[in-house]
């Protein structure tokens, strides 16, 4: 009953405990925060758009991307981890999300960016379906906290549009 | 795990055959297929260079599917990881308490508040224990 094993189990136990809910009121203090973003993305250029040997097809383009976060970030956020996909459905599937960039913001200061880039990763197909495809842009962000829940948000920009032709 | 979908952006914890610790990292493309809802999903872990094609999936291994997926996260808990490292590193701890039932198994969230916070694979789980004896 008094033997240090008991005692250290206790004790531990006890510690983690507090520690939980030191934790959960770090991160309920999250929910009091109401986030103001905004987001523009334009499509500058279609650098090539090709259909490989294995029948699928591929898109480079150039984007120029701009977002204000910073109203995001509180006391509680490690860094916010943002990144901008291409939705699209096709006949052969009913949700393609594809990630064309992201990025990872570690301060405030730094939430305000504009950036213009070609896409990191590669916007492929499943399949030969992109031609005159029209598609939404969609900018996702995570706040990942210190420590507790993890939030997440987007906004969906609309009407961009593949050309009709590969080139 | 919740029942809502998978989407692009979601932090997933899955296995890979041959490797015998899961992975968590991001969805980066998600491919569901009309009718048969086959989804195929490719991912990245944040601060890699390329996705999980290039040294982390099994060769040949291009997608990951549903039943790869063991959970998703939800939340962050700071250094609960290292109570499962220092057991698995130093297996003696756990003879030594043996009145700290420490299990390999699954996480109960009515036992620790806190991991109601956290649907990844940590498995920890701690008994509150009453004042039974006298």
């Amino acid at each position: 009953m008094h033997s240090f094993g008991y005692r250290a189990n206790a004790l531990l136990t006890f510690a983690v405990t507090i520690l939980a809910v030191m934790c959960t009121m770090a991160s309920f203090s999250d929910n009091l925060n109401a986030p103001s973003p905004t987001a523009d993305v334009q499509v500058l250029n279609i650098n090539w758009f090709q259909k490989h040997p294995n029948g699928n097809d591929e898109v480079s383009l150039t984007l120029n991307v701009s977002a204000d976060l910073q109203s995001m970030f509180t006391w509680n956020t490690k860094q916010v981890f943002v990144f901008l996909a291409a939705e699209y459905e096709t006949p052969q599937n009913s949700l393609n999300q594809v990630s064309l960039w992201d990025g990872i913001i570690a301060s405030k200061e730094h939430a305000k960016f504009w950036i213009q880039t070609t896409n990191e990763y590669r916007f492929t197909d499943q399949g030969s379906n992109l031609r005159g495809k029209e598609f939404n842009l969609t900018l996702h962000w995570h706040i990942m906290p210190k420590t507790g829940k993890m939030f997440a948000d987007k906004i969906v920009m609309t009407g961009y549009r593949l050309p009709e032709e590969y080139r | 795990m919740s029942k809502s979908p998978i989407h692009s952006g979601d932090i997933v914890v899955f296995n890979v055959e041959g490797r015998d610790i899961p992975i968590v990292h991001r969805v980066i493309t998600v491919h569901e297929r009309r009718g048969t809802g086959e989804i195929n999903f490719l991912t990245k872990g944040d601060n890699n260079k390329g996705d999980d094609r290039n040294g982390i999936y099994a060769s040949g291994q291009q997608w990951l599917q549903h039943h790869h997926i063991i959970g998703r996260v939800v939340g962050f808990l700071p250094y609960a990881g290292w109570v499962t490292i220092i057991l698995k590193e130093k297996p003696v701890i756990k003879e030594i308490s043996g009145t700290l039932p420490v299990t390999g198994k699954q996480v109960h969230p009515k036992d620790f508040p806190a991991s109601a916070l956290c649907t990844l694979c940590l498995k920890i789980s701690f008994v509150w224990e009453k004042d039974t004896v006298h």
